[in-house]
């Protein structure tokens, strides 16, 4: 070995980053290694942060002191408030972010985090002995050992790029995919094939935005991050939309196309079709829209959100030319479809490990997932855990009704994933209490414990803490009048269409607004909750009974062996796990609980 | 284990005494209400009056305190006349009282919890608990009604198509997805439990829920279906006749064999018709092979028809009188005329029919549907007047189709996707 560190990331995106800095963070010896250090932070799709579920990831990595919120903030040069008037359980901040300035504030970030080195090199080889990781091997034969590897290789393994008819290697556009590592791991894992597409983009000065329809950015928005800031002066963003004539030219190419119908074969997301998916499938509906989102505060190009695409260059400059705004448009970059490799999660346990070799984890969208999110969420997951088991400490496993995070992993290591897979609120069935404004309450004080959490995050938690307990007491104590009766101010934002002014009105001393909306929020929603579970026990007193690791499923009479078969496949470490497995029947469970709950006869 | 459960011990047919057992907690306190004791004594018999809404019985009650009964925790049992309508009234009474009806083989599962089981037998009710619970899911659509599952199907079909409306508008906020007023869906969750506070009416009322097991008699025409029939229910119903294709639609009669009750149909004669009439009760015939759960084969011949059903079939030779019995590889071999086989059938009817029922499955199936029916109902009302936010609608909706999924089936979070994928155009 040419140097030796505790844990070694291989890679630099979104859960690279956040996995090497959480790693650090709790104090291993951490290596980075990326084939290109510049790429650290890049956002290889569209420059926004958030959404639907998504915010609500990023906002549990920020509360865990993660990266990814932190620099949004920093980045963010239009900002949007989702569902406004849907209740705060499904609202989200969504921010468009400047790509460089959203690059720069994670690699700052990785830079400055102790305990963390930085290396340019191609991985060629994890090196195994036995079943356990001792190091990797760079393609220059430079060999560094640890413990514990993270691989978040991204898009990078086996990656194919397709515009039209062409297919050429490669992770993104103008990066080189990872073959050699890809073969490598080929011996140890089973991978499958996902694609995803992205849009061209266009040079900004060669729009008429004259005639499109204007998204201002929402100047009240919250920060996403708890220490977040925005430096960066707004934009305003455009929307405009396909018509007859787009979708005409669309139809054409399509058909020239047998490449097309191929293509079809590969699972692309559901929810995120290719322009010629959306014509194909929904041709009742004669205009698609088109979110022109700026790339940032230095670049000339912009990302036509809603129209990604793998028609061949021709075909794409054609349809550009019929939509409005874009009659005299310049594509800079051509959209192109990705197909690349990914591994089944089932192959991992709930703390990211192999199952296969110890001490290896995968994170990202190597796990099948999609989105900076979601890979930032493995990521930071994956670096406690490393680092966790480093120190001799049992995992920590984030349950379903903890987190966002918690209901992302629990999914993929229990289910797998036949699509790219991407989180939204409707996944997290404690969606109620698993809430934006919550994040930090919710899991700041863990990670303190854990030591992930650094000082001025827990400075914060401790004032936040502090003013937030007040305003919950004084929401308690405090009455006021309401039709001639006396009620707390607890009891009374629950009312429908309560009088904020009276609120804070009623309220003594200083204390931040944002305190206050969390307080009310959390009061409407316990009230709730509270409600509904008289109704409803959904978690199931057996589902923390752990099976112990290589359990003999065939020592538990009456399972099938299909079942058994399965349950031995995915391993599941408790009974609440095993349940959510498809295909595994009430009836196995209670088998299983019954072996492993029994007491030991007396006789 | 801190809840109290029901159920009865015995098979819900006619028959002299059956019992029902409590067990848990609140046992003592759940039969002391029912034959008005404030307190019991262990191991005493009690011979008391027990009255519900709709009976009077004598019963006979025996209070075991734990840890010295079958489960290991407190246990009454009550011995009364084996009628099923009373025995269900009685369980529905503890069930008021605060104990829930009990899940496939949950005594015994209590019992081995408690230690009270040795590992031999906890192998055999792990047998058990297995034959129940995959018994309990084949039939969960079986026992009930063709009318039932059909209102079920839609109801699930109604909430899925709400929620599908409501997660759409909330996890596609930027999608182009049609706007969703709030007073347009208070309007659709008021018809939904409307529909439902009907259907559950209905239910409760039994009429759409009651299914006996189901014994079907097919065959080539003329073999004797309808003369056996005819034994077997002890009048004429069928129509007999020399000639082939008489039964031309399918006769149903619920009988007694040998003191159970069970579900008898004639169909008509399979084979090629052409009389557009006998088409129609072929059809039919094969329709209600698969709510069967018996198949009686008869034949007077070796050669047997290709029949599919996913039930036992039984071959039976039928006529063996005519002389010639060369029955080979027939369950049975029987004559109307002579009598010759027919008790022995009988007494194998009625085994079968038992050994169904022992399975508890008719009865607590049916007691589960109108459970979830009403927690559906029940989550639904609460939320009609209250919900300010949209999230907390969409989080009633999800709990109160879980619960219609326990009746025919779960729904999963990616199921509503995939139906909003299909019905949207999804992709900013």
């Amino acid at each position: 070995m040419n140097q030796v560190y505790e844990v070694i990331i291989i890679g630099g995106g979104h859960a690279g980053s956040e996995a090497a800095c959480a790693s650090a963070r709790m104090g291993a010896k951490t290596l980075l290694l990326t084939h290109n250090i510049d790429t650290i932070g890049v956002m290889s799709c569209n420059p926004a942060i958030g959404g639907l579920g998504k915010t609500h990831l990023v906002r549990e990595i920020d509360a865990l002191d993660g990266l990814m919120g932190k620099a949004a903030d920093a980045s963010a040069i239009h900002r949007r408030t989702l569902n406004t008037s849907k209740g705060a359980a499904v609202q989200a901040v969504r921010v468009q972010s400047c790509r460089d300035h959203y690059r720069q504030s994670i690699r700052q970030q990785v830079e400055q985090t102790e305990n963390l080195t930085l290396f340019q090199s191609e991985v060629t080889d994890v090196l195994i002995e036995g079943n356990q990781v001792v190091g990797v091997e760079t393609k220059y034969g430079v060999r560094f050992g640890a413990k514990k590897v993270i691989l978040t290789t991204g898009t990078f393994l086996a990656g194919r790029l397709h515009v039209g008819t062409k297919e050429v290697h490669g992770g993104r556009s103008g990066d080189q995919s990872a073959d050699v590592l890809a073969e490598t791991l080929k011996q140890h894992f089973d991978i499958g094939r996902l694609k995803t597409g992205t849009p061209p983009r266009i040079a900004r000065n060669t729009i008429d935005f004259s005639e499109l329809e204007v998204q201002p950015s929402d100047g009240n928005s919250r920060m996403i991050s708890a220490l977040g800031s925005s430096p960066l002066s707004p934009q305003v963003c455009h929307i405009t939309y396909t018509n007859e004539r787009s979708h005409d030219v669309i139809r054409k190419f399509m058909q020239d196309s047998p490449i097309f119908q191929q293509r079809q074969d590969l699972k692309g997301p559901r929810y995120c079709p290719s322009i010629e998916q959306k014509v194909d499938r929904f041709s009742e509906k004669n205009a698609h829209q088109i979110f022109i989102e700026p790339e940032g505060v230095f670049s000339n190009e912009i990302y036509p959100n809603g129209i990604s695409t793998s028609l061949s260059y021709e075909a794409q400059k054609q349809f550009i030319a019929t939509i409005k705004g874009f009659e005299h448009a310049v594509i800079t970059r051509p959209g192109y479809a990705v197909s690349y490799g990914y591994f089944d999660p089932r192959g991992l346990y709930p703390w990211l490990e192999t199952k296969v070799i110890d001490g290896l984890f995968f994170a990202g969208q190597i796990n099948g997932t999609t989105g900076y999110e979601e890979a930032g969420a493995q990521g930071l997951m994956a670096g406690i855990n490393a680092a966790l088991q480093l120190a001799g400490k049992e995992p920590w496993v984030m349950s379903r009704s903890e987190g966002y995070i918690g209901v992302l992993i629990d999914d993929l290591v229990t289910n797998g994933t036949i699509e790219p897979y991407r989180m939204f609120t409707s996944r997290a069935e404690h969606r109620l209490s698993l809430r934006s404004d919550n994040a930090g309450t919710r899991l700041t004080q863990k990670g303190i414990e854990l030591g992930v959490v650094k000082k001025d995050r827990q400075e914060w938690f401790t004032d936040y803490t502090l003013s937030y307990q007040g305003l919950e007491q004084q929401m308690h104590t405090v009455k006021v009048s309401v039709k001639g009766k006396k009620i707390s101010l607890a009891a009374y934002v629950r009312q429908p269409n309560f009088d904020r002014q009276l609120l804070e009105q009623s309220l003594a001393g200083p204390y931040k607004k944002d305190v206050l909306e969390d307080v009310v929020i959390a009061l409407q929603y316990t009230g709730y909750i509270e409600k509904q579970a008289r109704h409803i026990s959904r978690v199931d007193a057996s589902d923390h009974v752990s099976i112990p690791s290589g359990f003999d499923y065939m020592k538990v009479k009456g399972l099938s062996s299909e079942v058994s078969e399965k349950l031995k496949h995915i391993q599941p470490v408790n009974i609440g796990q095993a349940r959510r497995i498809s295909g595994i029947t009430p009836a196995a469970i209670s088998l299983l609980t019954l072996y492993l709950r029994r007491v030991p006869h007396s006789v | 284990m801190n809840t109290t459960i029901v159920a009865p011990a015995t098979a819900m047919v006619e028959q002299p005494i059956g019992i029902i057992r409590i067990s848990g907690p609140k046992a003592s306190r759940i039969a002391g209400k029912l034959i008005g004791k404030t307190e019991m004594t262990p191991r005493q018999v009690y011979v008391s009056g027990i009255s519900t809404q709709h009976f009077v019985d004598q019963a006979v009650v025996i209070f075991f305190q734990a840890p010295y009964s079958f489960t290991g925790e407190d246990v009454v049992e009550l011995q009364m006349h084996g009628n099923p309508h009373l025995i269900n009234r009685v369980v529905f009474e503890c069930i008021k009282l605060g104990a829930v009806m009990a899940n496939p083989g949950e005594f015994s599962q209590r019992a081995y919890l408690n230690g009270k089981l040795s590992l031999v037998q906890v192998e055999a009710v792990a047998d058990l608990i297995h034959a129940k619970s995959e018994k309990a899911a084949l039939s969960a659509s079986k026992s009930m009604s063709g009318a039932f599952c059909k209102v079920i199907r839609q109801l699930q079909s109604d909430m899925m198509a709400l929620r599908v409306e409501v997660e759409a508008t909330i996890d596609f906020d930027e999608d182009d997805i049609p706007t969703l007023g709030l007073d347009v869906l208070h309007k659709k969750l008021a018809i939904l439990i409307q529909e439902i506070s009907t259907n559950l009416s209905v239910a409760k009322s039994g009429v759409l829920l009651a299914k006996c097991p189901e014994v079907v008699l097919v065959g080539k025409p003329n073999v004797g279906k309808s003369t056996l029939m005819n034994e077997l229910c002890g009048s004429s119903v069928s129509i007999i006749t020399e000639h082939a294709g008489t039964t031309r639609d399918l006769i149903t009669r619920d009988i007694i064999c040998n003191g159970v009750a069970l579900r008898l149909t004639d169909t008509a004669g399979l084979r090629a018709a052409y009389d557009p009439a006998e088409q129609e009760g072929i059809e039919r015939a094969k329709k209600v092979l698969t709510d069967a759960d018996l198949v009686l084969h008869l034949s007077t011949e070796d050669e047997l028809l290709p029949i599919q059903a996913n039930v036992p079939v039984w071959r039976v030779r039928t006529k063996i009188d005519l002389g010639d019995i060369q029955s080979q590889g027939a369950d049975f071999s029987i004559s109307v005329k002579t009598g010759a086989g027919i008790s022995a059938l009988k007494s194998a009817l009625s085994g079968f029919v038992e050994g169904a029922q022992s399975q508890e499955v008719p009865f607590s199936a049916r007691q589960r549907h109108i459970d979830a029916l009403e927690r559906v109902h029940e989550v639904l009302v609460a939320l009609s007047d209250q919900v300010e936010h949209l999230d907390m609608l969409a989080d009633a909706l999800a709990q109160s189709h879980h619960y219609l999924g326990q009746i025919i089936g779960e729904t999963t979070p990616d199921d509503v996707l995939g139906e909003i994928f299909s019905q949207f155009c999804i992709g900013k």
